[in-house]
């Protein structure tokens, strides 16, 4: 799987990680349960800092499609599909939508609870 | 998926037909030997070469049968269905380990059985080898079923275009089923050869035997899964189950990246080869990365797509060189 960060981007070099490890597990160029390489190794790959693999590998990570654990790496989940990342790109367009409108959180909630 | 050319048809079909020769060679030596066999053969021995149990001959030459029906008719059957060229050759390979070890099993047991002087049992001697190698059978319908076809159509030196603010790494973590499965294969050898023929008594030869498999087994099990990087430091390859093997070109050092077909045939055969003025690590028969280093040297390695690091070697070596430094 090829990542390539660009600094001069207005997307933030985390965001560049992550949709690109996104866009891996969605054009199967990374599986499930595929070790990702250690946030140092990728950070000195990328000429970036450690904390900001680390941050792109948190978010994916709060996305349920990697897990990770201290002193073990980062990996795919088992679970990630193409259909996971699709729905959390949906439900990242729904939240910045819906904060531009100036809707809180419980508000967003209560509308997806709602339908 | 794209029509199969008539070529691979008829590999595939002489595969097929290759994979009948286990159910042929049981069914051959029933008949051969029904007459001189015991309603009962010996099937386990004791560490000192005693039989410890065995089994009715009908049964033994019937499940024997009847697996190798099944694998056989499991690659025929595969020859015959659209499916992807490497899942069919994988399927060849698996059917064709198990009759080949199930044949085996039968023919040695009744060998011996047919050998033994009257009145004496049975004895297992060196035969007991022979069954797990017969395992590598299935290497045969494999390596003549029909190969992925390689498209190597694009640009033999890609490069990727790079902006002095982009920065880019390439991973891959590449599964090699060919070392997975001679590193089984091996390991049922040793196994073998340390229950059947342990080595207290087995003298110089079995401990030079049983070194050779544990090579094979080591060093397949390094080639199985491999863990490939390359980015602006250079090339890296670290083994997944022994990351201390490993190794690494930096980008330094490296003039150029290419693709090119690599052939076990041209390199004398597969895993690390090593020639005047060049070495690769062969992993299969097809696409490969081939890097040109400054001291005329090249080194070679088997991967699926090999467009995609070759761009970002020579993408990366350009930028960090200048566009007028070529």
């Amino acid at each position: 799987m090829l990542i390539l960060v660009d600094a001069s981007s207005s997307v933030s070099l985390a965001g560049q990680i992550g949709a690109q490890v996104r866009a891996g597990i969605v054009t199967g160029a990374l599986r499930q349960s595929e070790r990702l390489p250690p946030a140092r190794d990728l950070a000195e790959s990328l000429g970036v800092n450690m904390h900001t693999v680390l941050r792109a590998y948190g978010a994916l990570r709060d996305e349920g499609l990697i897990e990770m654990r201290q002193g073990r790496g980062a990996w795919v989940a088992s679970d990630a599909s193409p259909a996971l990342v699709r729905v959390t790109e949906l439900a990242n367009e729904l939240m910045v939508e819906a904060q531009k409108l100036g809707m809180s959180r419980l508000e967003i909630l209560g509308l997806i609870e709602g339908k | 998926m794209a029509q199969r050319q008539q070529s691979d048809v008829q590999r595939d079909a002489v595969a097929a037909a290759v994979s009948w020769l286990p159910l042929i060679a049981v069914v051959a030596t029933w008949l051969f030997w029904r007459s001189l066999l015991p309603a009962e053969v010996a099937s386990r021995f004791g560490s000192n070469g005693e039989v410890t149990s065995t089994l009715p001959t009908l049964l033994l030459v019937g499940v024997a049968a009847a697996v190798c029906f099944i694998a056989a008719s499991v690659g025929t059957a595969s020859a015959n269905r659209e499916m992807p060229a490497s899942e069919r050759r994988r399927t060849f390979l698996i059917a064709g380990v198990s009759s080949g070890l199930t044949a085996a099993i039968w023919i040695v047991l009744a060998a011996i059985a047919v050998a033994a002087p009257a009145g004496a049992e049975p004895t297992m001697g060196g035969w007991g080898l022979f069954a797990p190698l017969a395992g590598i059978f299935g290497l045969v319908p494999y390596f003549i079923a029909a190969k992925t076809r390689v498209d190597l159509s694009g640009p033999s030196r890609p490069e990727m275009q790079l902006t002095e603010h982009q920065s880019g790494v390439w991973i891959e973590t590449v599964d090699v089923s060919l070392f997975a499965w001679m590193a089984v294969a091996a390991l049922a050898a040793i196994v073998t050869l340390v229950v059947v023929v342990p080595i207290d008594q087995g003298g110089l030869e079995s401990r030079v035997t049983l070194g050779v498999f544990l090579v094979i087994f080591l060093g397949s099990v390094a080639l199985a899964r491999l863990r490939v990087r390359i980015d602006s430091r250079g090339l890296r390859i670290v083994s997944a189950l022994m990351p201390l093997l490993r190794k690494s070109i930096p980008l330094g050092t490296i003039r150029e990246a290419r693709t090119e077909v690599l052939e076990p045939a041209n390199w004398g055969g597969w895993g690390y080869r090593v020639a005047p003025g060049r070495s690769a690590l062969l992993l299969f028969a097809g696409p490969g990365l081939t890097v040109d280093l400054m001291n005329g040297k090249i080194f070679s390695l088997s991967l699926r797509d090999p467009e995609t690091p070759a761009a970002l070697i020579n993408g990366i070596k350009t930028t960090s060189l200048g566009p007028n430094a070529r």
